[in-house]
């Protein structure tokens, strides 16, 4: 088992250590990825006034302050700062996101697999639902599933593993497909082996490489998927407490005009998270799969 | 003497629309000792894998067949029925043709034999589990080290014999071996025809070996089987059929293999193979025969019998019998 971890990290490795030596925007995307995540693990160790940025802290005699010494990034109409609100919105949206895509790509991995090597009707059955999920738009189905499911917080990272995990299935169905036609997939299933076994010892260690790299690429796209949900929506937000980048940003529309600092930092934020996993994503897709369709497109 | 293989009028084909069958063998009739080694010859396209597959038992679901194969007395094929159970992977096992797809990629040589080990003999313990890894890899001339490696890490000729060892995990009676020589060079080829032939005497095997290489066949084998458009044409002992050749396609087919000491210009076949579905009428090689005469377009031949061997063609009619 560590064999097959460390030959797929291996693979993903190079895969990043190929596109960082020939590309300068891959290294920046690189770099600012990994501020992003630093930030978003140690946000509620280093925001300046955690009880603030958890929303347990409210004083409307601070409200909508400019940026200063004491509040580096001014605060909001109910007197939070602002800066402790974004780290600690970018923990949360980074842990969501996380468990979003792993949930999503193991169930892809699995589904696709067997699509590919189960019996003809599933994989008809799997096909037809993929292409249907697929041909929905992502954040309105979502928000739709989350709503039916009670809009908690819950809800909504299931219905977005319901709307992702499709594309990781058909990645991992057009991959193994390729791969059922081997003979150390195909001897074993005629030897009567289980599919569930074939598919953990063989099809799996063969085909998670390239999709990590896709999940990896897809995090921004899912930040800004749960942070559309909530700005539109406020799905999945118990009460205006909750440090969300979403739900900030909506907020802060109201104050546009007399506090703009309370609207540009999370925007920017989010922004920055986004634009550094699309270029991440963009730079590895010229490098290696140079057709591949831009996934950015579906964000229109 | 023991029967290992024995097929009665096998046909075999493969659907390829709803309901329309493309016949790829017909009427296959041979009958193979256990401890010998049998070759099948011809040109691509001609039914040989088909052939092996059907014998190892890895027809795919949309196969179909007729009459009936025999392994050992026990009935594999029977009409459009097959059973396998018992017998693929641990009597029959087939060495495959491109061995670097028998391999997975991301697990070590000695993982991949271990987990088939573990399969066959559950009750060993961890360590003579991989001690007899480590023997089998002795057995197909492997070094030790190879239980480390991964397939990329291996030559094209060790990835084979890997596979080969892989094979004989279950120690099976009957290996088909589908053109175990072809991904390699010359010099490996018959190093690894050496090895196939020593362990068929060691094991006490039954080898089904195809190739269309006609220098190792006749290197390798006791019988040989000429296969053309899916049926047998020529059928014998090696040094027989090869030596003497009697049937037109056979006689051309070994004109057109260089010889050692010959200056003879080499011959090639006129023509192409006709392709399952487009067999021409009568005999199957009428569109390309030199002695092509008017009872060969209408009527096909059966199988004549010929002393110790058989041909598949109008001019023995009536000749010795
Ligand atoms: N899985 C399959 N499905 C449909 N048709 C097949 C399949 N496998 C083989 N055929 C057809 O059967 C015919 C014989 O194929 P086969 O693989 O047995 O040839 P072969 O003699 O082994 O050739 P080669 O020397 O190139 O390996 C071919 O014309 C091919 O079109
Ligand atoms: S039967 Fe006629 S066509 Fe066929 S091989 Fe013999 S001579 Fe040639
Ligand atoms: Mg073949």
């Amino acid at each position: 088992m560590n064999s097959h971890i460390y030959a797929v990290l291996h693979d993903v490795e190079s895969m990043i250590v190929k596109t960082w030596r020939k590309r300068l925007s891959f290294r920046i995307a690189c770099v600012l990825i990994a501020v992003v995540i630093v930030l978003a693990i140690l946000g509620p160790h280093i925001a300046p006034y955690p009880r603030q940025g958890m929303g347990i802290d409210i004083d409307r005699s601070r409200a909508l302050k400019p940026p200063s010494l004491e509040h580096i990034l001014g605060t909001d109409s109910l007197g939070r700062d602002v800066l402790s609100r974004i780290l600690f919105a970018l923990n949360r949206a980074i842990i969501s996101c996380i468990v979003v895509i792993a949930v999503s790509l193991i169930l892809g991995i699995f589904i696709g697999s067997y699509a590919a090597i189960g019996s003809k009707i599933f994989e008809i059955l799997i096909s037809y639902f993929t292409e249907l999920l697929l041909a929905l738009p992502s954040v309105l189905l979502a928000s739709l599933l989350s709503i039916l499911m009670g809009g908690g917080y819950w809800s909504i990272l299931i219905a977005l593993i319901m709307t992702w995990f499709p594309w990781y299935s058909r990645i991992a169905y057009l991959q193994a497909r390729s791969l059922r036609d081997l003979d150390f997939v195909k001897l074993p299933i005629y030897y009567g082996l289980s599919r569930w076994y074939v598919i953990q010892k063989h099809i799996a260690p063969n085909i998670v490489a390239p999709m990590l790299i896709e999940a990896l690429s897809d995090t921004g796209s899912v930040v800004l998927e749960i942070s559309t949900i909530t700005f539109l929506f406020g799905i999945g937000v118990k009460s205006i407490e909750e440090p969300d980048l979403g739900m900030m940003i909506a907020y802060s529309l109201r104050d546009i005009t007399v506090a703009p600092w309370t609207f540009l930092a999370p925007s920017a934020t989010l922004a920055l998270i986004a634009i550094s996993f699309t270029l991440f994503s963009e730079m590895i897709y010229e490098e290696y799969h140079p057709v591949l369709k831009k996934r950015w497109w579906l964000w229109f | 003497m023991v029967l290992a293989i024995q097929s009665r009028e096998l046909y075999i084909g493969y659907e390829v629309e709803e309901s329309a069958t493309l016949w790829v063998v017909e009427k296959l009739g041979i009958e193979v000792e256990h401890k010998t080694t049998f070759c099948l010859i011809g040109e691509s396209g001609c039914g040989k894998s088909t052939i092996g597959n059907a014998i190892a038992g890895l027809l795919p679901p949309y196969a179909r067949t007729r009459g009936q194969l025999v392994i050992f007395d026990k009935i594999v094929i029977d009409r459009d029925k097959r059973f396998f159970n018992g017998v693929r992977g641990k009597i029959v096992v087939k060495i495959p043709q491109d061995p670097a797809s028998s391999l997975n990629p991301f697990m070590t040589i000695g993982k991949q034999l271990s987990l088939a080990i573990k399969h066959h003999y559950p009750n060993l313990s961890e360590k003579d589990v991989v001690n007899k890894a480590v023997e089998l890899l002795e057995e197909v001339r492997l070094d030790k080290a190879v239980f480390n490696l991964y397939p990329h890490q291996l030559s094209g000729g060790m990835k084979q014999r890997a596979a080969i060892a892989l094979a004989l995990v279950p120690e099976p009676k009957i290996v088909v071996a589908d053109e175990p020589t072809s991904a390699l060079d010359a010099y490996l080829r018959f190093a690894m025809s050496t090895l196939l032939k020593n362990l068929q005497k060691e094991w006490e095997l039954t080898l089904i070996f195809i190739t269309h290489d006609i220098s190792v066949a006749r290197y390798v084998c006791d019988k040989i089987a000429v296969i053309y458009a899916g049926r047998v044409v020529e059928l014998g002992k090696a040094y027989e059929v090869l030596e003497s050749p009697r049937h037109p396609y056979t006689e051309l087919l070994l004109e057109s293999v260089p010889r050692r000491l010959s200056r003879k210009r080499l011959a090639d076949i006129p023509g192409m193979p006709p392709h399952p579905g487009k067999y021409p009428p009568g005999c199957k090689f009428h569109t390309r025969c030199p002695y092509v005469f008017d009872r060969c377009r209408y009527e096909e031949p059966l199988l004549i019998f010929l002393n110790s061997r058989a041909v598949r063609c109008w001019k023995y009619y009536g000749y010795s019998a």
